[in-house]
């Protein structure tokens, strides 16, 4: 069996063994130094550029808002435009041609019927009075006020808040709804 | 009597050991001393790169925003802005325009063959000033009764609604008239017409260019192409009269 003999001197080996961690010390350290110069330069280096980047986009926006300003008259009018078609759009948006709704009231009202009042209100309440020749014409102008196809499209709600028959045999009554859309 | 080995010569063994092994730490401890200064060092200028590159983010969108800016801007004609500006002041005045108001019924109750039987608006100064918290359109109500034939007040109602000078009729009141054996019809309007000042709010050169939207436009196209009914602006009569109070 072999044995080893260590032939150097303990103070010789104590002496290797440190120089070889100096050696291993000081390789780490100059790694760490250049790491870190790298990291020092680097950084400066890319702070600079960006500062530059950032400059040149100031002086840059800067030109080009010398260049709007130019336009300035352009864009006045072009913001003016762009509020009153806002404010159109909402007044469009509410304008209610009550012409129209004539024009459609009257194609339910049989020839025996006639009115003698018609309003609706800003909250589209329609109140209505008026006479009827006999009680089929009644009977048929209330069918079609309420027929789903027909006056249902334009009213909801109807009800009669009078009615009652003359000595002519007339019939007066008094109606009122809701506009449907509004 | 030798205390110690002197320093100069250092030949204790002990001495020599002590500084043999502090220079194997001196480079090791310049490091640390180099890293932790350069750490001190970068610290504030990476945190100054993050602010610039954030800030270098929004100058490019500003960048852009203003390029987008320039090109919109550029690319439109002012006389044909100026000119659809002027319709649109017909539909939606700067001002209230009551002399615009009153031309534009008398000629629609002309129009239509109805008579205005009563007017009435609501107090108020003439002129409107713009206030921060008035946003949008404002209203002028009004009330006023016509009475004519029923194809006429139909007409009105119709064209009310369809004139360049914005107006609505917020509720109506028809009730039927016997005269001279003649259907007549009267019908009591409560409507309103609308001014829209313009605000004088300055803007800077960064600031977003607002798109106007095909509904916008639709908008603006569907207000010019409606009748403008108003004289008043075009031919004023002459004015001066020596005696102020005497009649007409």
């Amino acid at each position: 069996m072999a044995v080893d003999i260590n032939l150097l001197p303990e103070e010789e080996r104590e002496k290797a063994s440190q120089e070889a961690l100096r050696k291993r010390l000081n390789i780490f350290s100059v790694l760490i130094l250049i790491v870190a110069g790298i990291a020092l330069v680097g950084t400066f280096s890319y702070w600079g550029v960006q500062k530059r980047n950032e400059q040149g986009l100031k002086e840059k926006i800067k030109n080009k808002e010398a260049e709007v300003l130019g336009y300035n008259q352009v864009e006045s009018l072009h913001r003016v435009l762009k509020d009153k078609s806002q404010g159109l759009i909402a007044i469009f948006s509410k304008q209610k041609d009550f012409g129209q709704l004539l024009d459609q009231f009257s194609q339910l009202i049989p020839s025996g019927v006639a009115f003698g009042d018609f309003s609706v209100n800003e909250t589209g309440k329609l109140s209505a009075a008026g006479k009827a020749a006999s009680s089929s014409e009644f009977s048929n102008f209330l069918l079609t006020l309420v027929d789903e196809g027909k006056g249902g499209q334009l009213f909801s709600s109807v009800s009669i808040d009078s009615l009652s028959r003359n000595d002519k045999g007339e019939y007066q009554f008094s109606l009122s709804g809701n506009l449907k859309g509004k | 009597m030798k205390i110690g080995p002197s320093l100069a010569g250092g030949s204790s063994p002990l001495y020599s050991k002590i500084f043999s092994s502090l220079t194997i730490f001196l480079l090791p401890a310049i490091t640390v001393v180099v890293v932790v200064f350069a750490f001190f060092l970068l610290n504030p200028r990476v945190r100054d790169i993050f602010v610039l590159n954030r800030s270098i983010k929004d100058l490019e969108g500003k960048v852009a925003n203003v390029d987008r800016k320039l090109s919109i801007l550029s690319s439109k004609d002012s006389n044909m802005l100026l000119s659809q500006v002027r319709e649109a002041e017909k539909a939606l005045p700067s001002q209230k325009d009551i002399p615009g108001l009153l031309s534009s019924l008398d000629r629609l109750a002309q129009e239509t063959g109805v008579s205005i039987t009563s007017f009435q608006v609501s107090p108020g100064e003439v002129t409107a000033t713009f206030s921060a918290q008035a946003v949008g359109a404002e209203s002028l109500p009004f009330k006023m009764a016509i009475s004519g034939g029923y194809d006429g007040v139909r007409n009105f109602l119709t064209r009310a609604v369809n004139t360049n000078r914005t107006l609505r009729i917020r509720s109506v009141a028809i009730t039927a008239q016997a005269q001279a054996g003649q259907a007549s019809v009267s019908a009591s309007l409560d409507m309103e017409t609308f001014y829209q000042i313009i605000a004088k709010i300055k803007f800077a050169p960064s600031d977003r260019l607002p798109d106007i939207t095909t509904e916008e436009q639709k908008a603006l196209e569907k207000a010019s192409q409606r009748p403008y009914l108003s004289e008043i602006s075009g031919t004023r009569p002459p004015t001066g009269k020596l005696n102020p109070f005497q009649s007409f």
